[in-house]
């Protein structure tokens, strides 16, 4: 079974955990506290670590120029909290771990670059098991499913292991840079996405390394990313006709597929933020679309003018593995 | 219902020289063979279909020159055969029409309270009213929903909205006008929230806006205007004035069930009320059009040219499947080469921005 249906199905185990009814009341609390609702914000994409991160890094929320703490007060979590959150990031942190230990075994170097937890913030959990956390057979599918996707297949079976070593931080930056703003057209995108070098060669197996190595940072960030989303919610927030008003750019380049469309707001503002899994489901003329997506960002209009409230988003389409950069898989055949 | 624009520097003329086509029996022939309805070589139906056109264009052309004394009378004739002509035509068959089927509400007529005089639909089965009402689009039999009063039809006309206002005080309309807005990316519409005053339950919708979820998405309301925007999918559930005033048609509870009735038909029932005043109640007609102090008289004339206006347009609407538009204007070509949006035109100020940018990136600049 595809990534994607072995997520979900991991996803309804989450729902019968004992210990996420205390998790939802967690992230609720921590979003009224003042501090840690509009830094959270600021940090997202990154669940359960995003709280760990503000509590951690309190020190880089002081404006330098006038010494004046933002927001003023920042709430302490207490130690119960800490130890929720550290539970629950410990088991998603898991799961990247174990979908990518036999690549980081055969290349140490990408591991920065697969978990996406890495490059943000590494904790110390070695205190925790998983067994505190879940059966650890529930996680068995996801992870074989996430084994034979096309990405870890390449690395592990194809690409030479006496590969030229790799600069460790070319592939940081490499991801940082897809993940940044990325490109509306072929002629912006760097030379490492555009140009296919030849066959074989160890500049052609870097580049087969490199894409891969997006792919799979971004697929665990998506697996990461539901699974939150699951702890939080027993629905994905769907755009369908009861709500969109309009599609506008729907464009596909090298490597992603990108949608724009504005929803009408409804009176309960609907509950995402950027990098949330949403689904699109709806029909366009003779085409049936119904597929996932990244938020990419939303903007929220208020009724000037007497135009009433809509909420705008771009989305990025992911494919069945979650991928939202297919494409850098395929063209690397 | 797509839109056919027709040039014309006398709409009037032009349309009638539109539906005299259907006056040839050749013309009806090909109709039937173009829509694979009816037989050609029923003469009698193809006769009956001619005659029906051509009367009706005798009935509109006298009652334009006659006075108020009979010119419902004759609009009224002049209508009823337009429209089973078409519905004939439409279907390939003979209606089986044996009467007018309605009739008005036995009481002391007060034309000076136009509003509560009823008409009363009757004989479901061969009455004109019944019959073309189906013809017309409507699922509803009209002779279970009671009678419907001059002033429920008067607010059902779209053109004469603004008279209905001003005529008929605290009555419910049964169209009300919205606006088409165009935000640089979509279309939405919105009307004016006072409009929900006019009703006695302000809480209009989405029920009782015909085919409202076909249209909208739940509307909002914002403090000057009730906005609807559109479905992905939308369908236009609007009626349209002469103009292209853009209307909603709002549903009435008649015995318990919301309907609407196909403007058409409503047009027709006025004029048999008008018709039937004019010939049988010439006692009441007759002092009330030589000395009418209330203003109605100059609603019925405003009413009886708009008749023999829209009529003939909707008889050619029904028969083209169009909303046919008559437009005085000089026909110019389509230039759609520098017909860019102000979206359009950021987007390309972006993108050339952004390939001046990475050039520079590239460069290490």
């Amino acid at each position: 079974m595809s990534i994607q249906t072995e997520c979900f199905n991991f996803c309804k185990q989450i729902w019968k955990l004992s210990y996420r009814a205390e998790v939802i009341a967690l992230i609720h609390s921590l979003g009224q506290r003042s501090g840690f609702g509009e830094l959270m914000q600021n940090f997202v994409g990154h669940q359960f670590l995003t709280p760990l991160y503000i509590h951690y890094n309190q020190s880089d929320f002081i404006d330098n120029t006038s010494g004046i703490r933002l927001p003023t007060v920042l709430h302490q979590l207490s130690e119960k909290e800490l130890s929720f959150l550290l539970k629950c990031h410990f088991l998603l942190n898991f799961i990247n771990e174990q979908c990518v230990q036999k690549i980081v075994e055969k290349f140490p170097e990408l591991k920065p670059s697969l978990n996406p937890y890495e490059r943000f913030m590494s904790l110390d959990v070695s205190n925790f098991s998983i067994n505190d956390c879940i059966d650890p057979r529930m996680i068995q599918p996801l992870v074989e499913s996430f084994h034979k996707h096309e990405a870890c297949q390449k690395i592990l079976n194809e690409i030479p292991e006496d590969l030229v070593r790799l600069n460790a931080n070319v592939l940081p930056e490499n991801i940082k840079i897809l993940f940044g703003g990325l490109f509306n057209s072929i002629r912006e995108m760097p030379s490492w996405v555009r140009d296919i070098p030849e066959k074989n060669t160890n500049e052609y197996w870097a580049y087969c390394l490199i894409r891969c190595a997006v792919c799979i940072n971004s697929i665990l960030r998506n697996i990461n990313q539901l699974i939150y989303q699951a702890f939080l919610r027993e629905q994905l927030v769907v755009f369908n006709e009861d709500n969109i008003i309009y599609i506008g750019k729907h464009q596909s380049n090298f490597v992603c597929e990108d949608v724009e469309l504005t929803i009408q707001a409804q009176e309960e503002t609907i509950p995402c933020l950027p990098f949330d899994i949403v689904l699109m489901k709806y029909t366009s003329g003779k085409n049936e679309v119904k597929t996932f997506a990244n938020i990419i960002s939303l903007r929220f209009s208020i009724g000037i003018g007497n135009q009433g409230m809509t909420q705008g988003f771009d989305l990025r389409v992911v494919d069945e593995s979650l991928n939202p950069y297919p494409a850098l898989v395929s063209t690397s055949r | 219902m797509r839109v056919r624009k027709i040039y014309t520097d006398n709409p009037d003329r032009e349309q009638w020289k539109m539906l005299l086509h259907f006056s040839y029996p050749e013309s009806i022939q090909k109709f039937f063979d173009s829509q694979g309805v009816g037989n050609k070589n029923d003469s009698n139906l193809i006769e009956n279909i001619c005659a029906s056109v051509l009367q009706a264009k005798e009935y509109f052309d006298t009652s334009k020159i006659a006075s108020l004394q009979i010119a419902p009378v004759l609009l009224y004739y002049g209508v009823t055969n337009l429209l089973s002509a078409f519905a004939s035509l439409k279907t390939g068959r003979e209606l089986g029409i044996t009467g007018h089927g309605m009739k008005i509400a036995d009481n002391n007529f007060d034309l000076t309270n136009l509003g509560d005089i009823k008409v009363i639909p009757s004989n479901a089965s061969a009455g004109s009213l019944s019959i073309l009402n189906r013809s017309y689009g409507s699922s509803i039999d009209i002779c279970d929903k009671g009678a419907w009063r001059l002033a429920e039809l008067f607010g059902a006309i779209p053109d004469l909205f603004n008279d209905f206002i001003t005529y008929f005080p605290g009555e419910e309309p049964s169209v009300i006008p919205i606006e088409e807005v165009y935000t640089g990316q979509f279309y939405f519409d919105r009307f004016s929230t006072d409009l929900l005053s006019r009703f006695n339950d302000q809480d209009i919708l989405p029920d009782r806006v015909v085919n409202y979820k076909k249209a909208y998405l739940p509307n909002q309301s914002q403090s000057d205007y009730v906005i609807l925007y559109r479905r992905l999918n939308y369908e236009d559930i609007s009626t349209y004035s002469l103009v292209g005033e853009k209307f909603l048609v709002i549903s009435r509870n008649k015995q318990g069930t919301m309907v609407y009735l196909p403007l058409e038909i409503v047009i027709l029932m006025i004029l048999f009320c008008f018709g039937f005043l004019c010939r049988y109640k010439a006692s009441l007609w007759n002092p009330f059009v030589r000395s009418d102090y209330s203003g109605k008289k100059l609603l019925i004339e405003t009413f009886l040219d708009y008749s023999r206006r829209v009529v003939p347009n909707l008889a050619l609407n029904y028969i083209s499947d169009k909303r046919c538009i008559f437009v005085n204007q000089v026909v110019s070509t389509i230039d759609s080469s520098e017909e860019h949006s102000k979206r359009e035109i950021e987007e390309l100020v972006r993108s050339e921005v952004n390939k001046i940018l990475t050039q520079k990136n590239r460069r290490g600049e």
